[in-house]
């Protein structure tokens, strides 16, 4: 047998069955994580996306004047009040 | 070995062999114990994100036992105990050991930080390298304080639950770490009173074999002293209820009873005979009982709502 057929030997019958048992088991593996992944995205993605009634019902007594507006911020673009201008 | 067989070796690997490299039975005890933290842990965390966590940690957990199996193979192969292992009964092949040790590592890491948050990740990362690296490749053949040390490694999974749920490491958490660091020298000194022939022909440090077996009684003793306060700190703290104090202050009385016999036998020494042999693996058996029990009370009582403490009996008993 030279060096190139040692690695190249056919395998025993227990050998292909061993081998198909542990391709099964990686299989298996594979999509059980993917399941797990996918699940772990839904499970973070919703946290993170607002319901419209949570909105709506936080918001349901509030006055323009009133809207919390975090520090340093102004108004949107394009929102700002007209500035008061004297006329002469 | 030559190429040949190697490969013949690999080829006939059963999917069993590759679980076994991960050390399941140590496997089952660290999730246990970290889904005590998860659930002790004074906030919710959804099922899957949970479920997703303690995969991660029983992940962590193989990929260090596969990597302590690929580094310990010389020795594994002259210990009567663990001569059987995949890797030096010639099953499977020690790189791919390795490879599904650091594989494993890393897909744990992964799992953990994108299901809870890196808190939890990086200490995850950090136990799997403290037991795979410091533990396996320094302290184990090194010091007779190896298990002390290297006990740090499997105390860590309930301070990795409690992260994965809050994000941060109290206190509260630490006292269940304290729980396992103190419970694991007499635990596994116990196993070597009668294991030391064989740790002694792998040449491996253990208390025994360098401090004799009366100086490892003394030890086993005094731990077990130790053990007993620490236990009672999740009382302390409010993470145990009744139920927990209840099995803590009974099971370290049994415990500390174990260990005044194992102090008082001639278990590890060369005139040993089967009585105190048999008192040194009762012990033994009994260690593991006796974490389980502690951290089960607390998944009983967090989990399944039994946590009562004197306010919260008296809110349940409407008072």
């Amino acid at each position: 047998m030279n060096e190139f057929n040692q690695y190249q030997r056919p395998l025993t019958a227990a050998e292909v069955n061993a081998r198909k048992k542990r391709n099964t088991a990686l299989a298996i593996i594979l999509i059980a994580f993917m399941l797990l992944i996918f699940g772990i995205s839904v499970v973070k993605l919703q946290g993170g996306i607002a319901r419209p009634q949570d909105w709506q019902e936080e918001t349901a007594g509030w006055q323009l004047d009133e809207a919390p507006v975090e520090a340093g911020e102004g108004p949107p673009p394009g929102m700002e009040p007209a500035e008061e201008t004297t006329s002469e | 070995m030559t190429d040949q067989t190697m490969n013949a070796t690999t080829s006939a690997a059963s999917v069993r062999d590759y679980f076994e490299l991960m050390k399941p039975r140590i496997m089952m005890l660290v999730v246990f114990t970290a889904a005590a933290g998860l659930v002790a842990a004074p906030s919710g965390i959804h099922w899957l994100t949970g479920a997703a966590a303690l995969l991660a940690v029983a992940l962590g957990s193989g990929a260090a036992g596969a990597i302590n199996m690929w580094y310990d193979a010389d020795i594994d192969s002259v210990m009567t105990r663990t001569s059987t292992r995949p890797l030096p009964a010639g099953r499977v092949q020690a790189s791919d050991a390795l490879s599904l040790g650091i594989f494993m590592s890393i897909m744990s890491v992964i799992i953990m930080t994108l299901a809870t948050n890196w808190q939890a990740g990086a200490l995850l990362a950090f136990s799997i390298f403290f037991y795979g690296v410091i533990y396996t490749m320094w302290l184990k053949r090194s010091t007779h304080q190896n298990i002390v040390i290297g006990g740090a490694a499997g105390a860590f999974p309930p301070v990795i639950g409690w992260a994965a749920v809050t994000g941060t490491m109290p206190v509260e958490a630490w006292a269940l770490f304290l729980i396992t660091f103190m419970w694991t020298p007499p635990h596994f000194w116990a196993l070597s009173l009668v294991a030391n022939k064989d740790y002694e022909k792998a040449g491996v440090p253990m208390l025994p074999v360098v401090k004799g077996a009366s100086n490892t009684r003394l030890q086993i003793l005094i731990y077990t002293i130790l053990l007993l306060p620490v236990t009672l700190l999740p009382t302390a703290f409010g993470t145990g209820g009744y139920i927990y104090t209840a099995i803590a202050a009974v099971g370290g009385v049994v415990f500390l009873g174990f260990a005044l016999k194992v102090f008082a036998s001639k278990a590890g020494d060369l005139d040993m005979e089967a009585k105190d042999r048999k008192l040194a693996l009762g012990m033994f058996a009994f260690s593991i009982l006796y974490l389980a029990l502690l951290f089960g009370a607390l998944i009983v009582e967090h989990g399944f709502g039994l946590y009562f403490s004197s306010p919260n009996l008296a809110i349940w008993a409407g008072v």
